[in-house]
Parts: C-alpha cells; structure tokens; sequence
C-alpha cells in the first residue's frame, strides 16, 4: 500500500500521525481536567457544604431549643402578654425561619446516602415545631410537654449529628476516590506520551527505511550496472511512487548501458579484425618484398657479370639490350625497394634508429650523389647552409633517403634553371628547403602527390619513371621524428619542399 | 696474389654470380650451404675471408658467425654478411653477432668487389 503513495506525501505521514496522536491526549486530559473539576465540586459544593451546613443546622436547632426552654421557665413566673414572652417567642420563630434556610440548604445538596436522615430529620423538626409553635402561642403547658419536647429534641439532635456523620463520610470518599483518579490519570497520561513516542520513533524509522531502503538498493544496483553486470534485476519498477520511476529510468539506463558496450565490443572486435587484417597485409607486403629481392639479386647480378665481359667480349647490340634489362630491372627493384619501406611503415615494423649525426654530412652526401644527374640536365644545383649546425639526433639513414628523394625529385622535374637546397636552423628545430624552377604544382594536387601512388600528372610517371612512392614515404618519415613535410608551389612557377624536424628526436623513437 | 674465400650461400644464383665475380678477379671460392657446413668449412679450410648469408636453412648466419668468432683459431677471419634479411635491426643483430660488414641483397657485384678488396689487401 505505501509503494503507491509518493515520497511527498509518504513524509508527512509520520508528523500527520504524531500530530494526531497529541491532539487526542490533548483531548484526553481535557476530559479528565473537567471530570477532576467535577468531583472537586461534588465535594466542595456537595459533601462539605452538606456536612458544614448540617454542623450549623445542629446549633440553630439547640439555640431554637433552649430559647423554648427558657420561654416555658419565664413562662411559669410571669402572666402571659409579658413583654419578654412576645418577644422570645417572636425570637423563637425567627430562629425556626434560620433552621427552616439551613435545612433547605441540607437538602439541597445532600446525596442520595442522606436520604433517610433527611427524611427523618423533616419528620422530627416538623413534630418538634408543632410542639414549640404550640407554647409560644399560649397552649397550656404540662409536664408532659416539657418531656416530649425534650424528646423529640433528643431525637432530631441524634439525626443530625448522623448527617453530619453521613455527610462528612461521604466527602472524604469522594476525596479518596478524586486522589486516585487523579493518580491514575497522571499514570495513563504517562503512559500515553509512552506510547506515543514509541509510535513516533517506529514511525519515523519506518517511513525513513520506506524512502531511504529503495533509493540504496537502487544506488547498488547502478553501481553494478556501471561495472557492466547488467544482468542484475533492478526491484521496485511496479512501483507507483517516484521509486518506480527511478526503476523504470534505470531500467532503461541498464538498457542502453548494455546496447552501448555491446556496440562498443563490436567495434572493438571489428577494428581488431580489421587491424589484424592489415598487419597480415602487410606483413604479407613485407615478406613478399623480401622474396622478390632474391630472383632480383641474380637478375641484376648476372646482366652486371655480363655487360662486365666476365663471361666473354659482348656483341654491341646484345650491350644495348642488357642495358635496357638493367634500367628495367633497377625500376623493378626501386619499386620493390618502396613497397617494402611503405608496408614497413604500415606494419609498424619500420623503426627509426635515432643516433647523433650531422645534417651538414647528409647534405653533402646527398649533393655528391646527385649533382652529376644535375650536370648531366644542365641544371645548377646550389647549397646554403649556415657556418656552424648544431649536432642533430635522429635516424641519419632515412633523412638521407628523404632528402635524396626530395632534390632527386626537383632534378627529375626541372628541365631549365636551378634546384637550390638551403638549410636553415632554430633553436630547436631545422628546416630544409629544396626549391626548382620546375612546372610546379597545381594546389589541388598539392595534397595527392603525398599520397601512395600519385603523382600529379598520371602521364609523368611514364615520362620521367619514378614510383610514386616517395613522397608518401618522406612524408611518413619525417612525421616519425616528429617533423612535418610540405610544399610550396604554383604551376609555372616551380616548387619548393621543406621539411623541418626537431634537432633532437626523443630516444623513444630509438 | 690468389685468396681462399669462403661463401656461405644456400641460393645456386647467388653461388653462381659470386663464383664469377671471384674467379674473374682471381680468388678461389669454398661454398658452404648453411651455417654448420660454413664453421666446419672454415675449421677446413681456413679461409682469408667469408661471405656469410642470414636466411640459412640448419642453423642461420648469426650464429654461424658467432661460432667462427668464438673459435680462438678462427677468430681473425674477416666476414661480410651479405643479406636479403633487411628489416630494420637486422644490421645491428648482424654487427652484434661479430661481423665485419654488412652488405643488403641486391648488391651490384662492382661494390661487392670493392668491399672484398678492402678486407683482402
């Protein structure tokens, strides 16, 4: 039943409770204040003023007594119409008017336990009174008279004194009786606030635990949901309170959860498929590489032996074939050569060995290498370079191949002018730059000709052999030391390539 | 002056082309087909110089070459590795394993000729 109330509503159930439970021993002890006040007045204004009234209606009567008796004395001396008779029996009746006021006030507020005193108390006073009223109006006095007065006197004072008896008896019950109700009643009101602060903490710790149990079972079932068990049943999703709904929202949070790391397993294994694919790729590149060079190797070996006349003076025609077998054999193996480098570097085989060297060695390396392919062009090939370089750190081999590839290109494409290589240095970096007065360029296929296999015009490749190889090649070694390669260029305006790369390449690259 | 050059070769071509190239600038030529048969050659013979190949079927350059080199007899015995085995490190496994040179396949026989030479003077 409480699953369907709201937690909002839930909270106020235990002070809404509590509030009422206070508001009925409110009640409560105002029922028994006003039954107290009750029986404080049934005794003051009941028992007590009955048997102090009585008390007074006792010595009105014994006044009323011995003025008649003091009349019949006078009476016996003195004639009747003496003034001191009318006035004592005027005295009489008016004392009679007191006990008549009194016993009205007796009756009045007796209880039912009086009613036989009561009772016999009016029989007596009434018999009496006739008696007294009879002297004082001048009836003949006897002895008998005097007796029977004395009598019923005796009598009435005997009821009386029992009223008083009876009455005070009965306001020292009810006294009694009021103690202990107010003794039990401070009891049951103790015992009331027991109960209620006992019904209050129960109250509190159960609609606390109502809130609190939901929302910690849900914070462990989130917590095995964000370590991937998503096979954990999340409780409480019939709920009809905020609780339901944060089950239903993690049951969707699960849900997604588990769509999401699914996907992402599945990306994982297919990128490990696809990479595992490529490694043999390339590793299969690598090795077919490697094989090829072997046949190669006796190709080449044999036409070097034979155009060398180690086997025999060689006919010139046969010569000119062998060379063209050697051109064709060489651009077979360059290619080969480029094949291997680039699925290397695919497989992530091709490792730089970083090592001091000196760029000023590397360019005049490359220099010597080339510059009798620029003089056969009739080309000027010119170098600059700064006095003093720092000592650089870095695979000298392939900055070599790099830049070998990079001024072989320049002279390749130039057929009229120059191919210039300058060097220049910062403080942590140098800067290489080969400018031709080639055809340059186009800036839309300034980005293909890094790119395996391009060049920018599909022609040239015939034209001017090469295998398109290089500047991917270049480009991938160089970012390998962490350096960049790029162009400068514009159609009939020649090319310049620059690479810079840090003087220092970290010896993680070793 | 004629020199005894050990080659240590499981390629026929390879053999052949080198047979040439010595024989042409007057050196005699011992041929091994792997690299037990190349430190038991060597122990034979005692070569003035070894062409040693990598990729070797019984037991492979390497340690061919570090047998030659730790046999007290054998020790001085130039030897050039020349190899189609040309995967980065390999030079350094090659000069780690006591080798003299390092020359990668395909080599033109002039330089090799050249390199030879330098050892053998």
């Amino acid at each position: 039943m409480l699953d369907r109330l709201p937690i909002g509503i839930k909270v106020f159930i235990a002070p809404a409770i509590i509030i009422a439970l206070m508001l009925c021993v409110m009640l409560v002890s105002e029922l028994a204040v006003r039954r107290q006040q009750a029986a404080f007045l049934q005794v003051v204004g009941g028992s007590l003023t009955t048997s102090t009234t009585t008390t007074r209606l006792l010595l009105a009567v014994a006044d009323v007594q011995s003025e008649i008796l003091r009349y019949l004395q006078l009476r016996q001396r003195l004639a009747a119409g003496e003034t001191v008779l009318v006035d004592l029996s005027r005295s009489v009746i008016s004392k009679y008017q007191l006990v008549d006021r009194l016993f009205l006030t007796v009756k009045s507020t007796s209880g039912a336990a009086e009613s036989d005193a009561i009772s016999n108390i009016t029989d007596f006073l009434t018999i009496h009174r006739a008696v007294s009223l009879k002297i004082v109006d001048g009836a003949p006095v006897t002895n008998m008279t005097t007796s029977t007065l004395m009598a019923h006197y005796q009598q009435l004072q005997s009821y009386i004194v029992e009223l008083a008896t009876r009455s005070l008896e009965s306001a020292q019950n009810s006294e009694t009786e009021t103690e202990k109700f107010i003794k039990n009643f401070s009891y049951y009101l103790l015992g009331g606030l027991i109960v209620i602060m006992a019904v209050s903490i129960f109250l509190t710790i159960y609609v606390g635990r109502a809130i609190s149990k939901p929302i910690t079972n849900m914070i462990s079932v989130m917590s095995s949901i964000a370590v991937g068990n998503f096979a954990v049943s999340i409780p409480g999703m019939q709920r009809r309170d905020e609780i339901g709904a944060m089950a239903r929202a993690v049951g969707v949070f699960a849900t997604v959860s588990k769509q999401l790391r699914d996907r992402e397993q599945s990306l994982v294994e297919a990128r490990a498929l696809a990479e595992g694919a490529s490694r043999h790729k390339s590793q299969f590149l690598a090795n077919m590489s490697h094989e090829l060079r072997t046949p190669m190797n006796a190709i080449l070996g044999y036409t070097e032996l034979i155009l060398d006349n180690i086997y025999g003076e060689l006919a010139d025609k046969m010569r000119a074939v062998l060379v063209r077998i050697q051109i064709n054999g060489k651009h077979l193996l360059g290619l080969i050569n480029d094949v291997l480098d680039l699925s290397k570097i695919e497989a992530g085989q091709l490792t730089l060995s970083a090592a001091e060297y000196s760029i000023k060695d590397v360019v005049h390396n490359v220099y010597g290498a080339v510059e009798p392919l620029a003089r056969a062009k009739g080309l000027a090939l010119t170098v600059q370079m700064p006095a003093k370089l720092p000592t650089a750190q870095g695979d000298e081999r392939r900055i070599t191949q790099v830049l070998l590839n990079l001024v072989g290109n320049a002279i390749k494409f130039t057929d009229k002018g120059d191919v210039a290589i300058t060097v220049s240095s910062s403080e942590l970096s140098f800067t290489v730059a080969i400018r031709d007065t080639g055809p340059g360029i186009a800036l839309a296929d300034q980005l293909k000709i890094f790119e395996e296999f391009q060049q920018a015009d599909s022609s040239t490749t015939k034209k001017k052999g090469g295998t398109g190889l290089g500047l991917a090649i270049s480009k991938r070694i160089i970012e390998m030391h962490g350096g960049q390669l790029r162009v400068d260029s514009e159609p009939g305006a020649g090319s310049t390539f620059y690479f810079t790369i840090p003087i220092k390449v970290g010896a993680e690259l070793s | 002056m004629s020199k005894r050059v050990l080659v240590v070769e499981d390629q026929e071509d390879n053999r052949e082309i080198l047979r040439a190239l010595l024989e042409s600038i007057g050196h005699q030529m011992i041929e091994a087909f792997d690299g037990e048969a190349a430190v038991a050659k060597a122990i034979e013979y005692r070569p003035d110089l070894i062409l040693m190949d990598i990729q070797l079927p019984v037991m492979d350059g390497y340690e061919a070459t570090r047998r030659i080199r730790a046999n007290v007899e054998l020790r001085s015995i130039p030897i050039i590795v020349v190899t189609s085995y040309a995967l980065s490190g390999d030079e350094e496994k090659a000069r780690a394993a006591g080798c003299d040179a390092y020359v990668t396949k395909p080599y033109s026989p002039r330089e090799l000729v050249a390199k030879i030479n330098q050892f053998l003077k």
